[in-house]
């Protein structure tokens, strides 16, 4: 008998710890790791190194222009985000190796439950420089993609 | 250009690419003041200008076989290349700019070496150009990186040629300079013929060699070691 008070009582006292644990998480935190967990995110990085030349501030500049004009709601509800990082920066290296860098780029990675599960390297950047539409269109086309897949 | 029915072609076609791209603008105009530098002997300059894209081609053929037969890691020797060969540059084409203008002078027990060194730069105008070419080569910029890294070793691979694509490329990159120089030398020879004063003009070609190597060479030190925003 007195187990299985013993029972009841470390039962209830666990039902009731449990309780402010969970009312402690926000609803923003909530719908953000429900999203995580079912839909993932997409991470946008363009990578840079220390000597910046007029083509890389295209590049940048585009992709940024690209991924604000139509992808804005995926922005604020964190479904997306875009980066810049330096590479020559020494805790930035090991993305050269992550992401076969071999110059500047722009490399699209989708995460899903706080993991990588695909990555791509939007190569043809630099075939539309010169064609800003058409840049914004590849962007466009390519982050679409990823959003769907995840 | 499609690719797939004549994919040499598209090799060449990178190469010209990345010589008329501005990015690596800057080493293109030292080369080019490089080549024209003995516009006294037409034969020199077009000498000078062949052995400076025969550099080229050694340059990336080397780099090119490295790369496809994996004993380099793509990543990292783009890296390494874009990096540490522009910082190595600046201070080249300064110390080479200073010598031709006569101006470096260092004493070694009591000799003084700036007026030989000057000499044989001088007479380095066809030899020197091959050094110079292979140096221009591997000071990789973003844009060539994409064109050679992205574009130039995948169609290598894909065709399982791993020297003569990267060679033609290479002739690529170096045939506009070549031919702009001699254009050039040819333009600045024909009028300093018609004033007769071709060897003033020589004397003034050298002079202003030296001095847009000092400018390049600046430029790179400010860019690529200062990390400047100049362009």
């Amino acid at each position: 008998m007195n187990r299985i008070k013993f029972l009841i009582i470390v039962l209830t006292l666990s039902v009731f710890c449990s309780i402010p644990s969970t009312q402690f998480i926000s609803a923003k935190e909530m719908n953000q790791n429900v999203q995580n967990k079912d839909t993932g995110t997409v991470m946008a990085y363009y990578f840079h190194g220390n000597f910046r030349c007029y083509n890389c501030f295209t590049i940048e500049q585009y992709s940024k222009e690209a991924i604000e004009k139509y992808f804005p709601e995926q922005l604020k509800n964190g479904r997306l985000s875009f980066s810049v990082i330096n590479t020559d920066m020494p805790e930035n290296e090991h993305f050269i190796k992550d992401y076969q860098l071999y110059t500047r780029s722009l490399i699209i990675a989708e995460f899903k439950n706080g993991k990588q599960v695909r990555w791509a390297n939007l190569a043809k950047v630099w075939d539309y420089i010169k064609d800003r539409d058409a840049f914004y269109n590849y962007v466009k086309t390519e982050i679409e993609k990823a959003l769907k897949g995840m | 250009m499609d690719s797939s029915s004549i994919p040499v072609l598209s090799a060449l076609w990178l190469g010209i690419l990345t010589s008329v791209n501005p990015c690596p603008l800057a080493s293109n105009i030292a080369a080019v003041s490089f080549i024209m530098k003995r516009l006294d002997q037409t034969s020199s300059v077009f000498a000078s200008g062949l052995l400076y894209t025969l550099g080229r081609v050694t340059g990336y053929t080397v780099l090119g076989i490295l790369v496809t037969s994996s004993l380099l890691n793509v990543p990292q020797t783009a890296h390494f290349l874009q990096k540490n060969m522009n910082q190595f540059l600046g201070p080249v084409l300064i110390v080479t700019g200073l010598f031709l203008l006569g101006l470096f002078q260092f004493t070694f027990s009591g000799f003084s070496f700036s007026e030989k060194v000057a000499g044989r730069l001088n007479n380095l105008g066809i030899m020197g150009s091959f050094p110079l070419g292979v140096l221009f080569a591997l000071s990789f910029c973003p844009s060539s990186a994409a064109l050679f890294f992205g574009s130039l070793i995948p169609l290598s691979l894909n065709h399982n040629s791993p020297i003569l694509f990267p060679s033609v490329y290479g002739a690529g990159t170096g045939l506009p300079v070549l031919m702009f120089a001699v254009a050039i030398a040819f333009g600045i020879k024909n009028i300093g013929a018609l004033f007769n004063k071709v060897t003033l003009v020589e004397y003034w070609t050298r002079k202003i060699t030296g001095a847009i190597f000092i400018i390049i060479g600046i430029y790179y030190v400010l860019t690529h070691i200062f990390y400047l925003q100049i362009l």
